[in-house]
């Protein structure tokens, strides 16, 4: 019974402050609590109040990684949520699956009935007010018709609830209990159960956490040790600093509020400079101000890690919508050419893990690291295994847990800071004693940093071109050596480093059907439309690299030539990560497959044209979902 | 630790400036105050944006960073923030303060944030080689406006007395004991100090030159009376007065000297409060921890 597979996915949507968010957040937190995986997606209304809400809960009995094509169960809080998802309702005919329509009969009355929909009218607004006596209890009514109506389990969900009131006194909890008991009372009464979804037995729960993205962010930064963070405001980036201000001060950091982005970047590499982890989180426009001082650290090697939240661009396009298309500006922008690298994630699990190993990779490599990430990811919630860190007496710091891209572990890196005493040779100085900074022949391009307070590494930086010992010299002799000191650290990660951020592959053939590469949560929508793919009868290869930048050419040339085409499924115009891959390996026949309407892709999307492309042979080219459709079609 | 002297200051690259700069001026009181001082060199840094004036700290021995035009004071944040035990210097220039870096003063400023701030104040953007900035004077040639300046001056003492620095002063080049004693006083004072330096510029500004303030300057302390430090609306005032330079250079004298200088809490006094209420957690673990359902 326990072991049955199980997978829905609920809708909630309304107007917000209706509750409509938190009804999302009780279920995820139901499913975590009765031992089942969830992934939340939120919307909220781009208005600061009122506007439309919405949270897409998907429960399963394994783990998942996207809200599916569309929801099993609506439960519209009033007559808009309806209108807002109706041409989900009407594609139910087409679908093998019943959808379930849940609404508000206070608010609303269906003009027709649409095939294969089953509808459940509850007067919602009218028990809230004439029963309850209190609108706010709504959500918590709906909970309970849910539970009643689908089983969802009647104590994880009162656990839930209780964890979330108890703070407020008894007599709250005991008025939420009262509402939730309203919406089953008034099931039992009103309705007849004329839908097959049914929650199955509660499970031993796991040990697990829930996370948003941009918490997962903050809360991963706090494992790898960061001291600094500078904040400027700006959708959807600024929760990652909501999140880890109380954390940062009890671990002895500081966040501090700048007043620009350009700013934030200036502080967060000053506090680097002065030997502290630093880090700082902005969204598309952020990372184009800050433009000029990446560049600042690229030359005078300061670690630094840049986060950057994507949306719709460009300018200030949709603030409140995903998009993929900060990768040119990440891997290029900044004028002149200086070595960095870029980690991106597919789930909010990724975030945590890739924080981590975006601060290793900033503090070995004295870079400007990157972690990308999007608006969907940033509010969206997921139930996943509780990380384990391990702080060792030494102070070394090792993180552990299901790291989804196949690590056993990550140890927490510490830059390489100068120590005159293991310098007995003086490798590091020159005859006069002047503390080589910019030495340019170590194997590695790496070098010590020098840090405040010790007499034995003082030395000045520059964003000018520089000596050793860091004066400014502009001499072919020195630039050449100083550019290929930069640029061999990039060889050394290449080298070193690289591999563990590709580990996330599968190979099902060596002459596949089709290949798909893909990054950020387009990945996690991809690897959904894969498995289908498969239960089809096709081979499929999977890759879904977290490092984009550099690029190890091999790993993606030997991965493409095991099957007959390769797709690039990304939420971009040009189809940047693809035009990046034919730019620096020798693969030059790739299928860019883009959208760019502001919301993500659903699996069938990405399913749908990769049968479209093995049907007709397409081997390159750059597709959207109208080549397949004929028309734009909204996912969410 | 044996006696420092300034050459302990003093790093082994040698000025680029013109001959007369008044920049060598500053470096020269900059050495002299921290040997004064006795500063520890590892712990003093350095910190500039792009200009003439901003090459400074390369000349200085210790932690020196030569950062981008206009935002020597947000990189200064970022060091004296997440290490208060150093001794952060900015050193900058009219046009990488007031004009490209101008957006970062008032924030700097009403923070209250300990760091030093030394402008050379000459007038003119040198680097590029003659053009007019915000402090420039009525109808100075430049390259971009060869007709002559139409475009109006800041008043640097009036902005940061406005914005919240808690010393304001300002010192000329060619007085080098002056110079110093200013500059010590802003690197003892805590809190934000801002000492603007009238440095001129041989090259671009023939107005204001050596010849020029041998007999235009006037010291506001001792000369003019101004000595209730504390005051903020006297302090006003006297900056009103050097804008009275600018509208007649040749009847009016120029100020140096000590506008205002008052103790108030410092960003780093308010984060420690912080700190203190909010307590300490050594366990990462049990930060994450709290992301697990609550237990019931």
């Amino acid at each position: 019974m326990a072991n049955e597979k199980f997978d829905l996915v609920i809708k909630v949507g309304g107007e917000g402050g209706e509750g409509v968010i938190t009804a999302g957040d009780f279920l995820t937190e139901t499913a975590a609590r009765a031992g089942y995986w969830a992934v939340n997606y939120k919307s909220y209304p781009a208005e600061i109040k009122g506007g439309y809400a919405q949270s897409t809960v998907r429960i399963s009995s394994d783990r998942v990684f996207s809200t599916g094509d569309s929801f099993d169960i609506l439960c519209a809080f009033n007559g808009e949520a309806v209108e807002k998802n109706m041409v989900f309702l009407k594609r139910a005919k087409d679908e093998s699956k019943l959808k379930v329509l849940v609404y508000d009969s206070t608010d609303y009355e269906p003009a027709e009935e649409l095939e294969n929909v089953i509808y459940y009218p509850v007067p919602l607004s009218e028990l809230a007010k004439d029963v309850m006596k209190a609108y706010i209890t709504k959500n918590i009514i709906a909970l309970g018709v849910l539970s009643e109506l689908f089983g969802v389990p009647e104590q994880s969900i009162k656990d839930a609830i209780k964890a979330k009131f108890s703070r407020k006194g008894e007599k709250i909890v005991e008025m939420n209990y009262k509402a939730f008991d309203l919406g089953r009372q008034y099931v039992r009464e009103n309705l007849q159960k004329k839908d097959p979804y049914k929650f199955p037995e509660p499970r031993t729960p796991e040990d697990v956490v829930i996370m948003e993205g941009n918490q997962a962010v903050a809360k991963g930064s706090i494992a790898a040790g960061v001291e600094f963070y500078a904040a400027y405001p700006i959708t959807p980036a600024t929760a990652v600093g909501n999140h880890i201000v109380m954390d940062l001060i009890k671990r002895g950091g500081w966040l501090y509020q700048a007043e620009d982005e350009i700013a934030s970047l200036g502080m967060a590499l000053g506090a680097s400079f002065a030997g502290k982890k630093s880090m700082t989180a902005t969204s598309g426009p952020g990372i184009s101000l800050m433009s000029e001082f990446i560049g600042y650290a690229g030359i005078t090697e300061l670690p630094i890690v840049i986060v950057d939240v994507q949306r719709g661009g460009p300018s200030t396009g949709m603030p409140t919508k995903h998009e993929q298309s900060d990768l040119f500006i990440c891997a290029f922008g900044g004028h002149g050419d200086f070595p960095r690298a870029i980690l991106a994630a597919t789930t909010v699990e990724d975030n945590f893990y890739l924080a981590v190993e975006a601060f290793n990779l900033a503090e070995k490599y004295q870079i400007p690291v990157f972690l990308m990430t999007d608006g969907a990811l940033a509010i969206r919630s997921e139930v996943f295994p509780t990380p384990k860190i391990e702080q060792r007496e030494d102070g070394k710091v090792v993180v552990r847990g299901h790291i989804p891209y196949g690590v056993d572990e990550i140890g927490v890196v510490n830059r390489w800071v100068y120590n005159a005493e293991e310098d007995k040779e003086g490798e590091f100085r020159s005859p006069s004693g002047r503390f080589l900074r910019y030495k340019t022949d170590t194997p590695t391009g790496i070098t010590p940093m020098g840090i405040p307070g010790d007499p034995n590494a003082m030395h000045a930086i520059t964003g000018l071109e520089r000596t050793e010992n860091s004066d400014p010299r502009f001499t072919p002799e020195i630039r050449v050596k100083q550019m290929n000191k930069r640029f061999r650290k990039l060889q050394t990660l290449l080298r070193e480093d690289a591999d563990r951020y590709y580990k996330d592959m599968r190979i099902d053939s060596d002459n596949a059907d089709v290949a798909i590469i893909s990054w950020g949560l387009t990945a996690s929508i991809a690897r959904e439309a894969a498995q289908r793919l498969r239960e089809q009868g096709y081979t499929v290869n999977e890759f879904y690299p977290r490092l984009l930048w550099p690029v190890k050419a091999e790993v993606f040339e030997e991965f493409a030539s095991k099957a007959k085409r390769v797709i690039i499924p990304e939420t971009n115009y040009y189809g940047q990560f693809a035009f990046i891959l034919r730019a620096t390996t020798n693969l030059k026949d790739l299928i860019s497959y883009v959208a760019y309407r502001g919301e993500a892709f659903i699996p069938k999307e990405i399913e749908d044209f990769a049968k479209m492309a093995i049907e007709k042979d397409i081997k390159k080219g750059w597709f959207t979902p109208s080549d397949v459709y004929g028309t734009v079609v909204g996912a969410i | 630790m044996a006696v420092l002297t300034t050459k302990d200051y003093r790093s082994e690259v040698e000025p680029t400036w013109c001959p007369g700069c008044g920049d060598f001026g500053v470096l020269n009181a900059t050495a002299r105050a921290l040997a004064e001082l006795q500063k520890d060199p590892a712990k003093v840094v350095g910190i500039s944006g792009i200009g003439c004036s901003s090459r400074l700290p390369l000349f200085l021995k210790g932690y020196n960073a030569h950062t981008l035009h206009g935002r020597a004071i947000t990189f200064a944040i970022g060091v004296k923030v997440s290490r208060p035990d150093l001794d952060v210097i900015v050193f900058t220039g009219d046009g990488d303060m007031f004009s490209i870096g101008s957006g970062h003063n008032p924030h700097v400023a009403r923070r209250n944030i300990d760091l030093t701030i030394i402008m050379m104040d000459n007038k003119v953007y040198g680097l590029t080689k003659n053009q007019v900035s915000p402090t420039s004077r009525d109808g100075q040639p430049g390259s971009l406006n060869p007709y002559g300046n139409i475009d109006g001056h800041v008043n640097p003492i009036m902005y940061m007395l406005t914005f919240g620095a808690t010393y304001v002063a300002q010192t000329y080049a060619g007085n080098l004991k002056h110079m110093t004693k200013i500059i010590k006083e802003a690197i003892e004072h805590k809190g934000l100090s801002f000492v603007n330096v009238i440095s001129p510029c041989p090259t671009f500004n023939k107005f204001d030159s050596y010849k020029y303030y041998k007999d235009h300057l006037i010291d506001i302390n001792e000369d003019l009376g101004h000595t209730e430090l504390d005051n903020f609306n006297k302090a006003m005032e006297m900056a009103i007065h050097w804008d009275d330079n600018y509208r007649d250079p040749q009847n009016t004298k120029a100020h140096i000297g000590v506008y205002y200088k008052v103790q108030k809490p410092t960003y780093h006094d308010r984060v420690e409060e912080v700190k203190a209420r909010v307590g300490r957690e050594e366990s990462i673990q049990k930060l994450i921890d709290v992301c697990k359902p609550k237990a019931i």
